[in-house]
Order: structure tokens, then C-alpha cells, then sequence
């Protein structure tokens, strides 16, 4: 198993946000996250990276714990992350924002490997190669979302976190998206761990699927079953049974 | 006369851009306001007299050595003292590098006394007329030699990977941290690389200003006004402030009695802070 | 003992309370004068009283920096303000410093405004930053003046009026006297619901505002305050040292010390300003006057101090360990303990039946009416010409996907932001460019999206504060009792706010705006981090809270739970309003489900 969770209890401070929650993606494997909002999802994004409390359970990666390990140490074990609301270094080039991807390389092997490396992505979001020398800033919500993806491929991911890509992005924007992320899964040398709105087009990207609510996993399965059961719904728009 | 305050001011400027380059960076990166920094260049002014006294090495070929040395100093503060504050708790920093601003500051009386010392170069006083103007030979040395080393400032930080990881850090440092980038290290570099400029910026002053221990004092303030005019953190923004307070520092002399050109600056200072925390000139604030 | 009980957030005051607080400081005042008159040694004296001229000064800063939490780098302008105020006057016009005294307080309060209301609006650093400047300015102005050197002029004809006494002790007692003062003045704000006020300035100003509190003013009022004892040291200070210069009243040193003594000894502490200056003054006279004035050695130990006390005890070495009266405690029986403040016992609790907290409302009326209320950033439209109308007594939710403007609409209802068009009417009155304070004064109270307790206080002074503005005396403790009731945290009152559960810091932002008896109830994001029960728990208390009378607006992004409590749901999505009514049908509405789910959910299901 490439990642596993087991009865993960994590938050901010003092106040826990995930109550135990277990998960796991293997390699190869694109896996969803759907919930409404507050359901825990970037935080179980967080811990992963390490940018939240732990409380109680584990994280281990290739069979190791990740907990304890400093959140810039994990970029090099091969965790890629895509952060909400794109986060590209706005005053940078878009080349040196995707060189800069490819950091955790080491100092050794990115100077041959960066170039191939960006050749790579320049080929999978063509529309980067004509804004190379444009700083990130000025590029649209939608180049942005493909030059943050861009920029964690530069590291050579085994595991890429993805956290709601298609936020804030025009419908074009997010076909754009969903098309590349597809065309990846095709070429197939990374899992894929996806936090997404859209529950539709998550589904149809993902292999399984996990639904969060209130910090637990409420379900869980194969994307197929997923898009045809009531439980994503009554995620959303479930009245409790105790309510009223 | 008034195109002479202004050349004047220019020139002053672009001195005064080396020790504002580096306030700005220290801020820009790691949010903390560096009440040393002047202290710094009075590192490096001493660093330049002594090696002009005692080894007979003019100033210009100090100016390197010193501020490489003033760096690693630098980077041992910066990971001893300042980094051991938990990050964000701007008051802390700033009262401790406020401490460690009245250290250098005694430290230096301590050793130096408080006698100004002058560094005499065939340079230092003499003027050059340029039509109905008159140049300062040392104040255009030390515009032209910060030209240069702002322009290696620049080279570093678009095209060296450390360089570029420092403006990401400063852009948004939890990506840098996603990429594996370790911000604590940037700190440490932007820290040592700061007070570097200043150090060898005060290799510079040195050749037309009094070498003693408390000049930072004035300095620093001139820094923070530039840096502020800037909008706090934009290293563009503080040497575009620095060559206009500069100017205004030069062309005050015009309206207001010599002991009361730096009331101007500090003036302008605290209008600027009041009205336009963001800067003057509308670069980006990265705060 | 009763009636002393009602005091605003403070204590019961028990004899010990009064004996410590009020006759103590008197006593210990009269034997330090009666004490210090004994002493022969000139050089002994002189220390003294620079010892307690640097305290009070230490004092006057903690004020504004200890107490209101304002990092002032500034304290000097002051100090030299007085100084030269009476010297000045008393060379020019012949004044005796007695009154110089006067004419210095008079000029550090204007001087404060002129310096405090344009500067206190910038906060944290920036604020530390500007106010470094005015006694720089002071200083260049008064050199280019010509006051570079000004004796204090002898008058040995009549030292008293003059006060120019050859025996350094008088200028100790004299300002022994001031520091009294200055103590007792911070005992009584310690005392008076003015600790609760500055408390909840220092810890978060924007939340201290949703209680009514009119920070800017606060601070204004402690910062003359701060000025005026500042000065007061000034006068002292130059009668004593004899010969004023623009560096020694003006110069950053001055500033450094009176931050450096406070900070060594305590912040927001009556005694810290004191001990730091006992440890600090001796140590730097006996370095100036072996190793010269000139050596730097005073300043050097100053900086040294200040990187460890920054490093080591960052709140000082009172706020470091155990209180001194718990020490002493220790050692005294039982019978004759001291009170302490941290253990502060609490008002008693009224007798419950007293009137109920929320107001009954007249009818169905509009409480609350925003009229094309627009909001735009740099050219990004965050609200765009929402419009509504909350009736009285309903209970409302706003809901709508992240990023879909709650929050920004939120901050336009209570003042929190400015909108850039359009009109806000709250309880019949239009607040469209009202302050937040002022909102929260009329009866509208909010909650914030990631809970802001003031957790250096107690659970009771949290909810006190809210209680604050809308009732007075023994009224205040009945409307925080009554709170803290309605919420069931009455049995956590005495409790560390930073010490609750996240759940319980829900419900205590909730008492805080009820003990504001509130007509109208703003809550952002109440439901974010709780479980499924606790959240059940909270609307429970919402609901009968509405049906006492209270008018709720809750914005939450959890449609499912809100839809099972509000009469009715408004939906923002991309800042415009998308669907209004009620919760059944609203959630059946095609654009609520795609903006939640995306456009192709309901397709594929179809």
C-alpha cells in the first residue's frame, strides 16, 4: 500500500477535525474525497503534508510512518500536492514556477532532470509553453490550476493530493482540467488523491471513492456504485433523522 | 542649484537602495522588521577603516570580503536568536533585534570608542563639475559599485536555484514548502544576505561619511522609510523609496535648515505609514 | 460585602482585597519617603530616585503597552515633552515647576491626541514603528531650537517652590509619589471593568469591537493617560539630572528603558515596571559611573536583557512563574492568606426569574433590510445588489458552496467591512457606513467564523464584556449570569476561557452576544468543527432562544443541517442571491443542487 491512514485523529490546536478517519490509496490509484464542506477533506490533505495536529491514529507511507517527519521532508518522498486555490508563486515566471517543482529532486539530479522533466509537463498543458517567460500572475484562474499541477509533476510524484481543483474556475476551465488529469491517469505513473466539489466529474475521474461527513468517512466504494447510490446526496443534503 | 540637489539626491539614493534592498529582503521573506540592520553597516563601516588603517586596502576591495563576512554573521543570528521565536510573533522579533541593534551599537563603543574616524581617499572630498554641476567623486564610486552589486543581487535571484527559492518563499512559503523547499533555511539565507548588503553597503559609506558606532541609528530610519515607501517587502519598491527619499533628503536642504533634513525624511515617514500603509509606488504587498 | 460583589467583573472585595490594594501601596509610600530621608550618601540617593523615576516611567508604559497592548517605541516623546515644558516655562516666564507640573501634563495630553488618534489606528509593528519617530522629530526640532544644553536654574533662595533642593532625596519622594499615583490609578483599572476591557483590546480588537467597545477611544483615553505620568517623570527627571539635552529626554535610550523595565519585570503587571527598574537602574548607574557614561556599557546590558527576556520569559519575570503573594501565601496560615487576582472569586449569582434576556418584539416587522448591497474588491465583484429582509423574531439561514460571498455579506450586516454600494437598515435605522461597535451597541450582536474567546480571561468576563454596553451596575452580572444560563456554561464561569473544548467556545461567542441583549443574532459559520451532535445541541438552543423572542441570521455552508432548523433559506452563490424560501423547496431548486454538486450531477441522475 502506497498510503494508508489508520483511525486518523487530526485538527488545528486544540480542536480535532478528524475523527478517526481510515484510508488508503495504492499505487496507480486515483481515489476521491467528496463531502460537503467542513467534512475534514483538506485536512486529511494537511496531515498527509503535515501541515496540522495530529492527535491520535497513523499515516504511513510505503509501510513507514509519516508523523514527525518536518512537512518540507515529504515532498521528496514523492507526495505531490496541489493546493486549493492554485497557490503558484505569483510574481515568478511560470518556467521558474515549474523549475522550482522539481526542488525536491534534490541538488544533485535537477539539473539534467528538471529540463526533461519540463518538457514532460509542457507536453501534457501545451498552453504553458507560450506563457514561460510571464509571471504566474497574470495568468488565468485556469492556466494557474494547470501550472500548479504542472509544478507538482515537476517533483516525479508517486502519490499526487489535489485539493479542489475546479474551484472558482469558468466551466471551460474545468473541462481543461478534468481533460488533463484524465490523460494522465492514462499514462499511469502516479496515484492520485482528489478532493473535489464537483461530485460528477470526480467520480468519473476515480477509481473509489471515499464520502467524509463531520470528520468521519460516511462511505466509501468503487466510483461506479458511488454515483448511483443516495449517499453522496444525503451527504450533502441529508436532514438527520434526529433533526426536526 | 536645483538640478544639483537633485543629482545629489540620486546619487545618495542609490546608495541608500543597497541598505534598503536588504531591510526589504529580510522583511519580504521573513516578515520581520530588522532594527539591526544599521548596525550592520556600521559593521562594515569599521570593516572598511580598519582595512584601510591597519592593512592599507582601499575600501572597494574590502567591500566583498566584508559583506561575505557580515553574511555568515548573519546566518549565525539568524538561526540562533531570531528563528527560535515562534514565527509571526512580530513584537517579539522586533524588540529582539531591537536587543540585539543596542548590542552591536555598545559593543562597538565598547571596543571602538566614540571618537568618528574618518577614511581619507584621494576620492573622498574631491568634486567633479559636469557642466554647471558639481559630482562628488566618492558618492558616484559608491552609486556606480551598489549598481553593481544590486545587478548581482538581481542575477542571483532569477537565475540561481537558492535565488529563486528565496522570492518563492517570499511569494507564499507553504508552497514552497510543497515542493520541498525548507523555509527555515531561506530564513537564515535571506537574513544573512540582507545584513550582507548593509554590511557592504557600509563599505561604501564609509568613504564619505564618519565612521562611529551609533551611525546606524540615522541609517536605519532612512531604511525604514524607503522600505516603507516601497511597500513593505518589495525589494523593487525600497530602491525605487530609497532613491526618493534620496531626492527628498537632497532637496530638503533647500527649504529647511540642515539639522532638520532628517525631521523631514522622518516626516514623511509617518505620513506614509498613516495614509499609504501599502507603499507609494503600488507594487504588490506581500504581507 | 453584598453589594461589593455587583463590582463589574472584579472580585469580592474582602478587607485583605482593600488592605492590598488601597492602604498598602500608601503605607509602603509614606516609609520609603521616611526612609530615603535618612540617607546621607548622595550617590545612594541619587540612584534611588533614578530607580523610581524609571519605574513610574516604566509605568506610564505599561499603560498603553503592558495593559492596552500597543508596542509603543515612543514613550520619550512624552518624557522630554515634560522636561522641557517645565524647564522652559521656568526659565522664560520664572514658573515654578510645581506648576510646570501642570503645564507638562497639559502639553504630554495634547500631544498625545495630536499623536494618538491618527497613529493608534495602525496596529502591531506599524504602530511600533511610527511611534519610534515622533521623539526623533522632537529631538532634531528642539536641537535646531537651540536647546542643546539647559541648565535647570539654581533658585537656592527658595529650593522648595523651586525645587531645588540640594538633598537628592526630595526628588525620590516626589516621585515616589507619582509612582503612587500611578499605582493606585492602575489598581483601580485593575479593579474596574476597564481590566476585562483592556484585556480583550490587547488579545483581539476585532472581536473586543462585536462587544460595542469603542477600541479607538479606549486606547485614545489610555494612551493620554500613559502620556500625562510620562511627563509627570519628565519634570522629576530634569529637576533631578539638572542639565536637559534633546538625547537624554528624546533619545531612542529613553524609549528602549521605559519598554526594557516593564518588559524585564512584567507586562500588564502593576508591579513589573517596578522590579525591572530595582534590577535594572542600580546595575546600569553602577556600569555608567565605573566604566564612564560614554562607554555604552548601560545601553549593552539594555540589549543584552532584552535578547534574553525576549528569548527566555517573553512576558517578563512575573508573568514567568508563580505570583509573589502566592509565595508569600505559602508561608502564612490559612486565616491570613491574601487574595490573589489570578483566583478572583466571581459575582454572586442572582437568584434566576430575573427578566429574560431577549427583548419581546413587536410583531412582524423588518428588523434587518439590505437593499443592493454590493461589495467589490480591486475590480472583483465579491457581493453583487443582494437584497433582504429578515422579519423579526425568524430565524434565518444563509447558505450557499465556498467562496460564494457568506462571509463578505456577513461582514457588510455588522459593520466588519464597508459596502461599496447600497443600503443596510438595522431595527429601522440605516448603518450602511455605521462602525462595528456602533452596530453592536444598537442590538445586533454576532459570532465569528473560527471562534475568538479572549482566553486570558474567564469564561464569566468573556460573557461580561458582551454585557457591557447594553445594561449598567449589578444589571451587567444579572445579564451575564442569564447568558451564561441560557448556554449551560454557568458551571465553567470561573474556567480559563483557553481551556474550553472547541464546542463550548461555540456557545460561549453565543452568551457573549447574548448578554448584549441582542434583538438580532448574526452567526458565522456556528456549525464549522462541531459533530453532528453538538451541533443538534447548539440550534436546540438557537431555536429557543428564537422562540424567547430573538431574531437569528445564521450563514453556514452545511445546508443539510440549517434546512432542519431555519424557517427559511436564502442562497448566495458567485456573491448574487439564487433561491429564497423554504428550506424543503430550496433544496429541491436545480441551481442550489448544481451550485453544490456541479452542473452534470442532476443529468447523470436524471
Amino acid at each position: 500500500m502506497l498510503l494508508e491512514l489508520k483511525s486518523l485523529r487530526a485538527g488545528y490546536g486544540p480542536m480535532t477535525v478528524l475523527h478517526g478517519i481510515d484510508l488508503t490509496v495504492d499505487e496507480h490509484e486515483f481515489v476521491a474525497m467528496l463531502g460537503p464542506n467542513g467534512a475534514g477533506k483538506s485536512t486529511v490533505l494537511r496531515a498527509i503534508l503535515g501541515g496540522c495536529a495530529i492527535h491520535g491514529g497513523a499515516i504511513h507511507w510505503n509501510g513507514q510512518s509519516l508523523l514527525g517527519r518536518p512537512a518540507h521532508e515529504r515532498a521528496p518522498l514523492g507526495i505531490g500536492h496541489v493546493p486549493e486555490g492554485r497557490h503558484v508563486w505569483p510574481s515568478l515566471t511560470v518556467r521558474e514556477n515549474l523549475l522550482l517543482g522539481s526542488w525536491s529532486l534534490g541538488r544533485q539530479r535537477r539539473g539534467d532532470e528538471s529540463n526533461r522533466r519540463l518538457d514532460y509537463v509542457l507536453e501534457i498543458f501545451p498552453l504553458l509553453r507560450e506563457r514561460l517567460e510571464l509571471p504566474a500572475a497574470v495568468l488565468s484562474g485556469g492556466e494557474q490550476q494547470m501550472l500548479s499541477i504542472g509544478r507538482a509533476l515537476m517533483g516525479r510524484p508517486r502519490l499526487l493530493l489535489v485539493d479542489e481543483p475546479s474551484i472558482g474556475l469558468a466551466p471551460i476551465a474545468v473541462e481543461a482540467v478534468v481533460d488533463a488529469l484524465t490523460r494522465l491517469k492514462q499514462s499511469g505513473d502516479f496515484a492520485l488523491l482528489l478532493v473535489e466539489q464537483s461530485a460528477r466529474e470526480a467520480l468519473e475521474l476515480c477509481d473509489r471513492a471515499y464520502i467524509l461527513n463531520r470528520g468521519e468517512v460516511q462511505a466509501s466504494g468503487g466510483a461506479a456504485e458511488l454515483i448511483h447510490s443516495e449517499a453522496l446526496e444525503s451527504a450533502y443534503f441529508g436532514l438527520d433523522p434526529n433533526d426536526s | 542649484m536645483g538640478l544639483q540637489y537633485l543629482v545629489d539626491g540620486l546619487l545618495l539614493g542609490g546608495v541608500y537602495a543597497l541598505l534598503a534592498a536588504g531591510l526589504a529582503m529580510i522583511f519580504g521573506i521573513m516578515r520581520v522588521i530588522n532594527f539591526a540592520q544599521g548596525e550592520f553597516m556600521m559593521l562594515g563601516m569599521y570593516a572598511a577603516y580598519f582595512g584601510y588603517t591597519v592593512l592599507g586596502l582601499d575600501p572597494y576591495l574590502v567591500a566583498l570580503p566584508a559583506g561575505l563576512m557580515i553574511l555568515a554573521l548573519g546566518i549565525v543570528v539568524a538561526t540562533g536568536l531570531i528563528e527560535r521565536i515562534p514565527r509571526g510573533d512580530q513584537d517579539a522579533q522586533l524588540l529582539l533585534t531591537l536587543g540585539l541593534s543596542l548590542v552591536l551599537q555598545n559593543l562597538a563603543i565598547a571596543i571602538f570608542g566614540v571618537t568618528p574616524h574618518a577614511l581619507l581617499r584621494p576620492y573622498s572630498n574631491t568634486l567633479i563639475a559636469v557642466g554647471p554641476l558639481f559630482v562628488h567623486e566618492s558618492w558616484l564610486f559608491a552609486c556606480v559599485a551598489s549598481l553593481v552589486v544590486m545587478l548581482g543581487l538581481y542575477l542571483f535571484l532569477s537565475r540561481t536555484w537558492t535565488g529563486r527559492a528565496l522570492r518563492a518563499t517570499a511569494d507564499d512559503a507553504s508552497a514552497a514548502t510543497y515542493v520541498g523547499i525548507s523555509v527555515r533555511r531561506m530564513h537564515s539565507i535571506a537574513f544573512g544576505i540582507g545584513v550582507g548588503l548593509a554590511g557592504l553597503a557600509g563599505t561604501l559609506i564609509a568613504t564619505f561619511h564618519a565612521v562611529l558606532p551609533t551611525v546606524g541609528q540615522d541609517f536605519v530610519l532612512i531604511m525604514f522609510v524607503a522600505v516603507v515607501l516601497g511597500g513593505l517587502g518589495s525589494i523593487p519598491g525600497a530602491v525605487l523609496g530609497a532613491i526618493f527619499v534620496g531626492v527628498v533628503q537632497s532637496v530638503s536642504a533647500a527649504f529647511v535648515p540642515l539639522q532638520l533634513q532628517n525631521a523631514v525624511v522622518f516626516l514623511l515617514f509617518v505620513v506614509v505609514l498613516l495614509v499609504r500603509p501599502r507603499g507609494l509606488f503600488g507594487l504588490r504587498v506581500r504581507v | 460585602m453584598a453589594e461589593k460583589a455587583a463590582v463589574p467583573g472584579a472580585a469580592r472585595v474582602g478587607w485583605r482585597a482593600v488592605v492590598l490594594d488601597w492602604a498598602l501601596p500608601i503605607a509602603l509610600c509614606v516609609v520609603f519617603i521616611a526612609a530615603i530621608s535618612q540617607v546621607d550618601d548622595r550617590y545612594l540617593a541619587r540612584v534611588i530616585a533614578l530607580v523610581v523615576v524609571w519605574a513610574l516611567i516604566g509605568m506610564s508604559w505599561n499603560l498603553i503597552g503592558g495593559y492596552a497592548g500597543q508596542p509603543s517605541l515612543g514613550q520619550a516623546a512624552f518624557v522630554g515633552l515634560g522636561a522641557y515644558t517645565a524647564i522652559l516655562l521656568m526659565i522664560r516666564v520664572g514658573l515654578t515647576p510645581w506648576l510646570g507640573l501642570v503645564a507638562a501634563a497639559g502639553v504630554a495630553i495634547v500631544a498625545a491626541l495630536v499623536i494618538g488618534i491618527p497613529t493608534l489606528r495602525l496596529k502591531g509593528v506599524y504602530f511600533a514603528l511610527a511611534s519610534l519617530v515622533y521623539p526623533l522629530i522632537l529631538l532634531l526640532v528642539f536641537t535646531y531650537l537651540g536647546y542643546q544644553e539647559v541648565l535647570v536654574p539654581a533658585h537656592n533662595d527658595n529650593p522648595d517652590l523651586y525645587m531645588s533642593w540640594s538633598d537628592t532625596w526630595h526628588y525620590a519622594a516626589l516621585a515616589a509619589l507619582f509612582l503612587l499615583l500611578a499605582w493606585l490609578f492602575t489598581t483601580a483599572l485593575e479593579r474596574s471593568r476597564w481590566r476585562v476591557v483592556l484585556q480583550s483590546i490587547r488579545e483581539d480588537e476585532d472581536a473586543a469591537r462585536s462587544t460595542g467597545i469603542n477600541t479607538a477611544l479606549v486606547k485614545l483615553v489610555v494612551f493620554s493617560t500613559s502620556a500625562v505620568f510620562a511627563s509627570l517623570a519628565g519634570v522629576v527627571y530634569a529637576m533631578l539630572i539638572l542639565v536637559v539635552t534633546p538625547e537624554a529626554v528624546f533619545g531612542l535610550s529613553v524609549s528602549v528603558q521605559a519598554l526594557v523595565v516593564s518588559l524585564v519585570g512584567g507586562m500588564a503587571r502593576r508591579l513589573g515596571p517596578i522590579l525591572g527598574a530595582c534590577i535594572l537602574i542600580p546595575i546600569t548607574n553602577f556600569l555608567d559611573a565605573n566604566l564612564g557614561a560614554t562607554s555604552g556599557a548601560s545601553l549593552l546590558a539594555y540589549g543584552l536583557v532584552l535578547i534574553t527576556v525576549v528569548l527566555v520569559v517573553p512576558r517578563g519575570l512575573l508573568n514567568a512563574g508563580t505570583r509573589p503573594l502566592e509565595v508569600v501565601n505559602r508561608v502564612l496560615p490559612q486565616s491570613l492568606r491574601l487574595p490573589v487576582n489570578r483566583r478572583r472569586s466571581l459575582p454572586s449569582r442572582p437568584p434566576s426569574g430575573s427578566r429574560p434576556l431577549v427583548p419581546t418584539h413587536p410583531g412582524d416587522e423588518a428588523v434587518l433590510i439590505a437593499a443592493d448591497a454590493r461589495k467589490v474588491y480591486g475590480g472583483i465583484v465579491a457581493i453583487d445588489r443582494l437584497s433582504l429582509e429578515v422579519r423579526s423574531g425568524e430565524f434565518l439561514g444563509i447558505v450557499g458552496p465556498n467562496g460564494a460571498g457568506k462571509s463578505t455579506f456577513f461582514d457588510l450586516l455588522t459593520g466588519y467591512q464597508r459596502s461599496t454600494a447600497g443600503r443596510i437598515t438595522l431595527l429601522g435605522r440605516v448603518v450602511t457606513h455605521w462602525p462595528a461597535y456602533r452596530i453592536a451597541r444598537l442590538g445586533v450582536r454576532r459570532s465569528f467564523q473560527i471562534a475568538r474567546p479572549f482566553g486570558q480571561l474567564t469564561v464569566f468576563d468573556n460573557v461580561f464584556l458582551g454585557s457591557l454596553q447594553n445594561a449598567d451596575g449589578g444589571q451587567r452580572t444579572a445579564d451575564t449570569w442569564a447568558a451564561l444560563e441560557a448556554v449551560g456554561l454557568e458551571v465553567h464561569a470561573d474556567v480559563g476561557a483557553r481551556s474550553l473544548v472547541p464546542a463550548q467556545l461555540r456557545l460561549l461567542e453565543v452568551a457573549r452576544a447574548l448578554a448584549g441583549r441582542p434583538a438580532i443574532l448574526l452567526l458565522d459559520e456556528p456549525l464549522a468543527g462541531l459533530t453532528r451532535s453538538e451541533a443538534r445541541d447548539l440550534m436546540q438552543l438557537l431555536r429557543t432562544q428564537q422562540h424567547a423572542g430573538l431574531t437569528i441570521v445564521l450563514v453556514d455552508h452545511d445546508i443539510g443541517t440549517v434546512a432542519a432548523w431555519a424557517d427559511r433559506l436564502y442562497v448566495i452563490d458567485y456573491g448574487r442571491n439564487i433561491a429564497d424560501g423554504a428550506p424543503k423547496e430550496v433544496m429541491r431548486d436545480d441551481r442550489v443542487v448544481t451550485a453544490y454538486l456541479g452542473s452534470r450531477w442532476r443529468a447523470a441522475r436524471a
